[in-house]
């Protein structure tokens, strides 16, 4: 029976960061075991692909603080993979949760910087319902980039990626874990539930409740008068027109429009179709009503929408705040569930591993290039 | 005592005067730190003295998360207040009338939010302050008819501290009757409040003129109905109506009675009609004006001559992570904000 020192549930990018990071700090044997034949093929793929700097949460200082810190070692980090390329816009709306003053203000506390955007920018917007527009200093990131640099970054660290392995059984005796990757039985010391919109689904118990949203992100030829920038319609029901580099074409979400199903508890999940790229179902809406507000969006044209699923903390549903969920089990002696918020909020879970990994003596200290 | 988690972020908005003591804020901070974990202080400088604005600059490194906006001219200090909660984030924004009081209730206040509770009032008793006679008398006779017209309670007791939560302040930022909501014991149906009684008595309100209370009266008035613009609308109206009768008339006259002086007839039907189509004119513009009045954002007009703020904050490195042993649910989800 093979041991590892840790097992990584999920080769999303927050896992396989765990996985190179447990390397990082000591840990010889580290496996990702990811279901499909890829790894960050899920939201890792499937999300705005926004780089948040905190201007999304300005009802959230701590997630705005923890965007604003991740931002530019994120962008420093992911060189390839970042596409500051563009120009971002945030608008408020006239019945915004928060008035222009309020995010002048919040932007300000945390240290972003916003300026005026230029004219061509101002006049696209139907100021009766938009009463301001900034344009910020935000990027978004290419998943295909990312994943090749993860991927070779993994292979840097020395870690173990099973693709086509599905984590099943886990069990405890003593300090070892004891579970199935596939049919073949394997051990760990630590394991690490990186999985997502399935964390509750591995036969490890997550006391914090999780909510679900079957979602739909339309694809877009953009507007020419968009091309090259982005705009977000803060902060209620509105939405954003944002690149999406991996697939050469821009996303459009929508706050109303884009979930169409959600539940907590798995019983209650919908028959949903199939993940990944599909004809659209809400994207006409989601496109009259960014027209409403930018009336060039009428030339829009719909390539086709991508559906995943989203996972926040109930608890924090409602309001702005997306921390990331960092769970020790009751059941096991080093079993961590672990739901990522934000891409660049990863390093504040790494900031979480070495408490972790230090507290345990199996670790066998681990050299670069020691392998 | 309650402690908010800390995705529950605390703005505290107030105006300072001359009278504004660093060393007050400091001991409010003592007692809310231990409640509310992120917290923010949106301060309003409203005219100060050059020593107070002096101290206060040099002063405010010593508490975090701190904003002081300054004004370039006084304004009455509800509408100060208004622009303090126009800049201020938080989930729950606690609205500090004196900074020179005790703030023993404060962990009650907090205590007292409870599911789908949106504002909770701390109700201090009245002193006497230095008002006239006459601004008393006049203040009470308006309130009650505001009170009867409205029908909002506006608070008449003595001033204290209130928490509201953002969609409630929101709602208080965008309404016609902004001022006066920030004393009303209620928001209407869609934000359920509590009160909480304090038996202490309150510091004075600021001295106010009997002038100054008129002009604000009148701005308030102004502000909160389009009543005056229809009365204007409703009398050229009436003037419409009484002209053409009068025209009317005058041609019943001139057909029956062959004994008018001549040229009554028609100067009175010149008159008559001049007269209508000026009522009418005054009719149809007074009605565009009406409309024109309820699509116009009324979003508060305020400059901010300079702002200080104090970078440093409580939330520096803490990490954006929910540990479960946060068992606590935040509020804003209960409210729905
Ligand atoms: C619509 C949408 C928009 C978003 N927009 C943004 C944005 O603009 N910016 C941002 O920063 N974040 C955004 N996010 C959030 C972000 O995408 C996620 O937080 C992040 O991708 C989570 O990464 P992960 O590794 O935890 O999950 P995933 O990438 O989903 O990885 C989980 C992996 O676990 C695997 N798995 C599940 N069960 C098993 C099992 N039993 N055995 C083996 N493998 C298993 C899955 O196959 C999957 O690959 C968005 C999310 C969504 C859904």
């Amino acid at each position: 029976m093979k041991h590892y020192d840790a097992l990584i549930i999920g080769g999303g990018f927050f896992g396989c960061m765990i996985a190179i990071a447990l390397r990082q700090q000591g840990l010889a044997r580290v496996v990702v075991a990811e279901r499909s034949n890829q790894i960050m093929r899920r939201a890792t793929q499937f999300n705005q692909a926004r780089i948040h700097r905190g201007y999304h949460y300005p009802r959230d200082s701590v997630t705005a603080r923890a965007s604003a810190r991740g931002y530019h070692r994120f962008i420093d980090d992911f060189r390839t993979a970042s596409r500051p390329d563009f120009i971002t816009h945030y608008g408020i709306a006239r019945n915004s949760k928060v008035t222009p003053s309020q995010f002048e203000h919040f932007c300000k506390s945390v240290g972003i910087p916003l300026s005026a955007p230029s004219l061509s920018m101002r006049r696209l917007v139907d100021s009766d319902l938009v009463q301001e527009v900034y344009q910020v200093e935000e990027c978004v990131f290419d998943c295909n980039r990312l994943m090749q640099d993860v991927r070779q970054r993994l292979q840097q660290a020395g870690v173990e990626v099973r693709l086509e392995t599905e984590v099943s059984g886990v069990s405890s005796k003593g300090a070892k874990h004891y579970f199935q990757l596939n049919n073949e039985q394997a051990s760990a010391d630590f394991v690490f539930n990186a999985t997502y919109a399935e964390i509750d689904r591995q036969g490890i118990a997550v006391r914090s409740k999780v909510k679900r949203e079957w979602v739909e992100v339309a694809l877009i030829k953009p507007p020419p008068d968009l091309a090259d920038s982005g705009i977000t319609i803060m902060d209620g029901p509105f939405f954003s027109v944002m690149p999406f580099p991996s697939r050469d074409c821009y996303s459009l979400t929508h706050v109303r429009y884009t979930p169409i199903a959600s539940w907590i508890d798995n019983k209650d999940a919908p028959a949903m179709g199939a993940f990944g790229i599909h004809k659209s179902i809400q994207a006409s809406a989601m496109q009259y009503d960014a027209m409403r507000y930018i009336p060039c969006m009428r030339q829009a044209e719909i390539l086709g929408s991508y559906y995943e699923i989203k996972a926040v903390l109930a608890a924090t549903d409602h309001s702005d705040a997306r921390p990331v969920l960092f769970e020790k089990s009751d059941d096991f002696p080093a079993v961590y569930s672990v739901l990522g918020s934000k891409i660049d909020n990863i390093y504040d879970v790494l900031e979480e591993l070495p408490e972790i990994v230090n507290r345990s003596s199996a670790v066998i200290p681990y050299y670069e290039g020691s392998r | 005592m309650v402690t908010l988690p800390l995705q529950e972020k605390v703005s505290i908005v107030a105006v300072l005067s001359d009278s504004a003591n660093f060393d007050a804020l400091l001991a409010l901070d003592t007692v809310l730190s231990p409640i509310a974990q992120n917290l923010d202080y949106v301060l309003i400088a409203n005219g100060l003295d050059e020593p107070t604005s002096r101290e206060l600059i040099k002063r405010i490194h010593e508490l975090p998360d701190t904003t002081i906006h300054f004004l370039p001219e006084t304004v009455d200090d509800d509408f100060a207040r208004l622009i303090a909660i126009d800049n201020a984030v938080g989930d729950w924004l606690l609205c500090i009338d004196d900074l020179n009081q005790s703030w023993d209730v404060l962990p009650q206040l907090f205590a007292a939010l409870e599911p789908g509770i949106d504002h909770v009032t701390v109700r201090t008793q009245r002193s006497i302050g230095k008002q006239s006679w006459l601004y008393r008398l006049l203040s009470n006779a308006y309130m009650r008819a505001y009170n009867k017209v409205t029908g909002l309670t506006i608070d008449r007791e003595g001033r204290g501290c209130k928490l509201y939560s953002r969609a409630a302040a929101q709602y208080i930022l965008h309404n016609r009757r902004a001022e006066m909501l920030l004393h009303s014991l209620n928001l209407g149906n869609f934000f359920p409040g509590k009160i909480i009684n304090d038996n202490r008595v309150a510091p004075p309100e600021n001295a106010r003129s009997t002038r100054e209370g008129l002009i604000k009266g009148w701005r308030i008035l102004m502000r909160s109905t389009t009543l005056p613009l229809r009365i204007v609308t409703s009398a050229a109206i009436a003037s419409c109506i009484f002209n053409a009768s009068y025209a009317i008339l005058v041609v019943v006259i001139h057909s029956i009675n062959s004994s008018v002086a001549p040229g009554w007839t028609t100067l009175s039907l010149q008159v008559s009609l001049m007269f209508f189509v000026i009522s009418l004119l005054l009719a149809l513009i007074g009605e565009y004006l009406v409309q024109i009045d309820r699509s116009v954002n009324h979003r508060l007009r305020y400059t901010i001559m300079r702002e200080v703020r104090n970078m440093h904050s409580r939330l520096d490195g803490k990490r954006n992570v929910w540990r479960t042993d946060a068992t606590q649910e935040p509020l804003t989800k209960i409210t729905g904000t």
